[in-house]
Parts: C-alpha cells; sequence; structure tokens
C-alpha cells in the first residue's frame, strides 16, 4: 500500500484525512496487513460466521 | 476516623451502615473531600455531582433509619465510567464531539445502581468513546496511575481504575471490548471483572463494538465487584444481546474454597505469545504456587496464538466502531481526538470480507475454548506484559502494534476477571486473569476471592 493509494481509499471513503496522520497510519499498515492475514487462517469454508441471524418468526 | 473512610470495601461499609456504625451522609462526604483534596493530581474524575450525591446520601440515610434497607449497596458512593448514560448528569464520552451531551434517561445499569441505593458521585474519565486514548486533545486529560503519576493507568476505563486505586469511590462500572476493565485492573492493582457476554445490560452505555462490548465492575476486592455484579445483572429485554437465564448469587458463592478446582494456565499467552518481563512471570509463578497451596490441580493448557484471538477482536472491533462513527467521522473529523479519528480511520481500511472472515476466526476460537473448558474449570493467564509504562510512552497505535492479552475472553464471550499478583520492581501493581466457562462469572469470582484471601495485596495502597 503506497501513501498515494492510502489517500485515495480514505477519500473515496469521505474522510478528509491530513498529511500527517496519513503518513502515521501508513507506518501503521504492517499491523493493520498482520491482522487481515491472521483472519484467514485457513478455516474450512463451511465455517459459518460467529454472528447468527435469527428471523424471529414467532 | 473519617480520614480512612475512603479505605473502606464496599462489604466493610455495607456491615457498618447496617450496624448503624456508619451513616451513608459521612461515607459520601468523606469520599467527596478526599476527591477535591487528591483527584487534581488524579484526573479520575471529568464531572462531580456533589450535591445530588449528598442528597442521595440523605436519602439513603433517612430509608435505613426508617427500615427500609435495599441492600448491600445502599449509600455506597460509587462512580460511572462516562460513556454510561445519567439523566442528571453529563455524559460526554471524554470527547467534543458529545461535549454537550445530557442523557434524557439512565442507562440500564445506571438504573439498577441506583435502585439499589448506591450513591453517584459522578462521571469517570475514559478514552474517547471507549477507545481514543491516552489523549491530551479531548475535552478533559487522561487519568493518572494512582501509584505514579507519570504512568498510564491503562484503558480505556482509565478513570474507574484510578478512582479505585486512589481511594475515590468504593465501586465503579466500566466497560470492556478488547480489555478495558481488565488492564486498568492490571495496571492500577485493583479488581476488575469482565462478565459473560449478555449478563449485564448495555442498554445506555456508548457502544464501541456491539458484539464485543461488556459491562462490568471495577472495584478495590473481588467480593466488591460480585456485590456489584449482584446488583446489575439479569435480563434487559431493550439489550439485543441480553442473556434470558437468571443471574446467581454471585457473592453467596464466595466461599474461599477452591479445592480440587481444575485450573489450566496459559502460559504461552505471556511467556511466548506476548513475552512478558521478568517480574510478571515470577508474578504468574507466585500465583500459580498460591492456587496449588489453595489445594487447586494446576495444569499447562495450549490455545491459538494470542496474536489470533486479538487479530480476530480488533478486525470485529474496528469494523463495527467505524459503522458506529463513519458519519460524525466524514462531517466533523476536527470533534474527535488525534488518537481516536486516525485509529478509525486505519479501522476504515479493513473491508467487508476482512469483518466476515475474523467472524468466522470468532467462531473457531469460541469453539477451541469451549473444548478447553471441558477439562478445565477456570483457565488463567497474566493480567499483561508487565506494569504500567509511562503515559509519554504511549503511541498513537500501541494497540495495533502488540497483541491484547485481554482480548481472548472478549472474542469467546467467557467471563474473565483481573486481580492483583503483585508488584514490580518499581512499585507498580501486577494482574493475573481468571477466566470460567460462558455464565459460570460465579466460578471466576470464587477462585479470585480466595486468591485475594490468601495473598497480602489488598493491604497495599498507592501513597496519595
Amino acid at each position: 500500500m503506497t501513501l498515494e493509494d492510502l489517500r485515495s481509499r480514505l477519500q473515496a471513503f469521505g474522510y478528509a484525512v491530513d498529511e500527517q496522520a496519513l503518513a502515521d497510519i501508513h507506518a501503521a499498515w504492517p499491523h493493520v496487513e498482520a491482522m487481515r492475514r491472521r483472519v484467514r487462517r485457513g478455516v474450512d469454508r463451511a465455517v459459518e460466521p460467529a454472528h447468527v441471524f435469527g428471523p424471529r418468526a414467532e | 476516623m473519617s480520614d480512612d473512610l475512603h479505605t473502606l470495601t464496599i462489604a466493610e461499609a455495607a456491615e457498618r451502615i447496617t450496624a448503624r456504625q456508619l451513616s451513608p451522609v459521612e461515607l459520601t462526604d468523606a469520599l467527596l473531600d478526599r476527591i477535591a483534596r487528591v483527584d487534581p493530581q488524579v484526573r479520575a474524575y471529568v464531572h462531580v455531582d456533589s450535591e445530588g450525591a449528598r442528597r442521595r446520601a440523605r436519602e439513603a440515610e433517612a430509608e435505613i433509619a426508617a427500615g427500609d434497607r435495599r441492600g448491600p449497596l445502599h449509600g455506597i458512593p460509587v462512580a460511572l465510567k462516562d460513556i454510561y448514560d445519567t439523566a442528571d448528569m453529563p455524559t460526554t464520552c471524554h470527547s467534543h464531539v458529545f461535549a454537550e451531551r445530557r442523557p434524557d434517561v439512565d442507562a440500564e445499569t445506571t438504573a439498577r445502581l441506583r435502585a439499589a441505593g448506591a450513591v453517584l458521585l459522578g462521571k469517570l474519565a475514559t478514552h474517547e468513546f471507549a477507545f481514543g486514548g491516552p489523549s491530551w486533545d479531548t475535552p478533559f486529560p487522561p487519568a493518572r496511575n494512582p501509584w505514579n503519576g507519570e504512568h498510564f493507568t491503562g484503558g480505556s476505563s482509565s478513570g474507574s481504575g484510578a478512582a479505585m486505586a486512589a481511594g475515590l469511590a468504593l465501586g465503579t462500572l466500566g466497560s470492556d471490548t478488547a480489555g478495558s476493565i481488565r488492564m486498568p485492573a492490571h495496571f492500577c492493582g485493583v479488581a476488575g471483572l469482565k462478565p459473560t457476554y449478555g449478563l449485564v445490560s448495555r442498554r445506555g452505555v456508548s457502544p464501541l463494538a456491539y458484539s464485543l462490548d461488556h459491562c462490568g465492575p471495577l472495584t478495590w476486592t473481588t467480593r466488591d465487584a460480585a456485590l456489584m455484579l449482584d446488583a446489575i445483572a439479569g435480563h434487559d429485554p431493550a439489550d439485543p444481546a441480553s442473556a434470558t437465564r437468571d443471574p446467581a448469587a454471585f457473592t453467596a458463592a464466595l466461599d474461599g474454597n477452591v479445592r480440587g478446582l481444575r485450573i489450566g494456565v496459559i502460559r504461552h499467552f505471556y511467556e511466548r505469545d506476548l513475552a512478558a518481563g521478568a517480574d510478571m512471570v515470577a508474578a504468574m509463578e507466585a500465583a500459580i504456587a498460591t492456587l496449588a497451596e489453595l489445594g487447586a490441580e494446576i495444569e499447562t493448557v495450549e490455545l491459538s496464538p494470542l496474536q489470533e484471538y486479538h487479530a480476530c477482536n480488533f478486525v470485529i472491533m474496528l469494523g463495527e466502531a467505524v459503522a458506529i462513527h463513519e458519519a460524525d467521522l466524514q462531517a466533523t473529523p476536527e470533534r474527535y481526538g488525534e488518537i481516536m479519528r486516525d485509529r478509525l480511520y486505519a479501522g476504515a481500511l479493513f473491508s467487508a470480507a476482512d469483518y466476515v472472515q475474523a467472524t468466522r476466526l470468532r467462531r473457531v476460537l469460541v469453539e477451541e475454548m469451549a473444548h478447553a473448558f471441558e477439562r478445565f474449570d477456570v483457565l488463567i493467564t497474566a493480567g499483561g506484559a508487565g506494569p504500567a509504562p509511562k503515559l509519554d510512552a504511549m503511541s498513537k497505535f500501541y494497540v495495533f502494534e502488540k497483541p491484547l492479552i485481554t482480548s481472548p475472553f472478549d472474542v469467546a464471550g467467557n467471563p474473565a476477571l483481573g486481580v492483583r499478583a503483585g508488584f514490580s520492581r518499581d512499585g507498580l501493581p501486577l494482574g493475573l486473569q481468571i477466566a470460567g466457562r460462558p455464565f459460570e462469572d460465579a466460578t471466576v469470582l470464587r477462585v479470585g476471592d480466595a486468591f485475594e484471601r490468601a495473598t497480602p495485596w489488598p493491604e497495599h495502597r498507592p501513597a496519595l
């Protein structure tokens, strides 16, 4: 993720981020990436999310 | 004698009030005097309601004198993290976003404490919206660690931990999404219980992450946490996650007996995954020895790496937090403190797929935890990596950099208690975590209470 990619993505989400904040978030990006990798540790595709929808039919 | 009233536990004060040896007015006055003298250096409070507290103390005194005693919290001065709605006080969430906010109604927990006769002293410092801190650009400064004012209290229930350690309330409520009750308990040397998810209502408490938020007490002793839990636990139809089962009698479970209890020690969380300091490891060894001497059966247990629990916790927490703050963050970003704002920006970079992957991993981790509890009655691990760091050493993204040893029990929703387990060479507190099966909060409290009775740590108070 380049600094410019980061700026573009946050702008697309509607956030006006100053340069210092962008630099700080960019520096923290490896930690974000590490978390993204860890939540994909090869869980079987049949495993459903922990949050289960309840239709409340009654 | 009034100089020492702030050191009373809830249980001790309740006993004296029952015996008519102590009046709620005298107790409340003593706490308000101490807040006036000590809080300017601790900064635990963001709002003190002296007039309201004295009025409620007088009412409690009259009710008790008339024979209408509601229970052990009647006439007891307590305080709330400033994310709990209070109809008669501001609820700012420590943020300029809510600087003028005065809720119309109490949070369910606030109302239950009032119904139990507790005297609300005021509102306590928090990290902004229970996440952004320690910050200096929010409406109030961060709370200071009463053991050493240059050090961090832990967060986000920073004022709750500081108030208890400094003797500025007899009980407090905090909230815990990734460890925000147990981290201040660890760093400030007090007891802090994250109850089972759904046991205590979250209605009227500012959300950080809906599927992870827990409300619970920070107190001086585990017994006091049980007394507060007795008052606030139970079904609330207005909270969609509220459990429908009847809560246990928590204080009644504190018999001091842990003989034969099977305790699993999650050593790798603090020895390998977090690489805790020598003082913390030594405190854990001493705690394990104490529990063994009390008759518990101790074994080591292995779970997934702490980093996996932390990632699962953070991806879900940030996804839900960004959803809550998205509109305000787009419209008025300048009203947020820098730390909260920039952490939310970083959280916005997680995708919908990241969130779903984290919730799928959560199911796997919940199953893993449940499997471990087939062999053990409780699991224990360290309360942190070491003692409280200095406030000026806290980086904006510290919570992204190292895994939080408290996060696994938020992911799994199990009850988890932080209790003091000793002190570092620098005289700062160190904590132990005790976790139990869902809705077996009473077992967790029983172990914590027995441990406290067997150790000298509750006698140690910071010099203020």
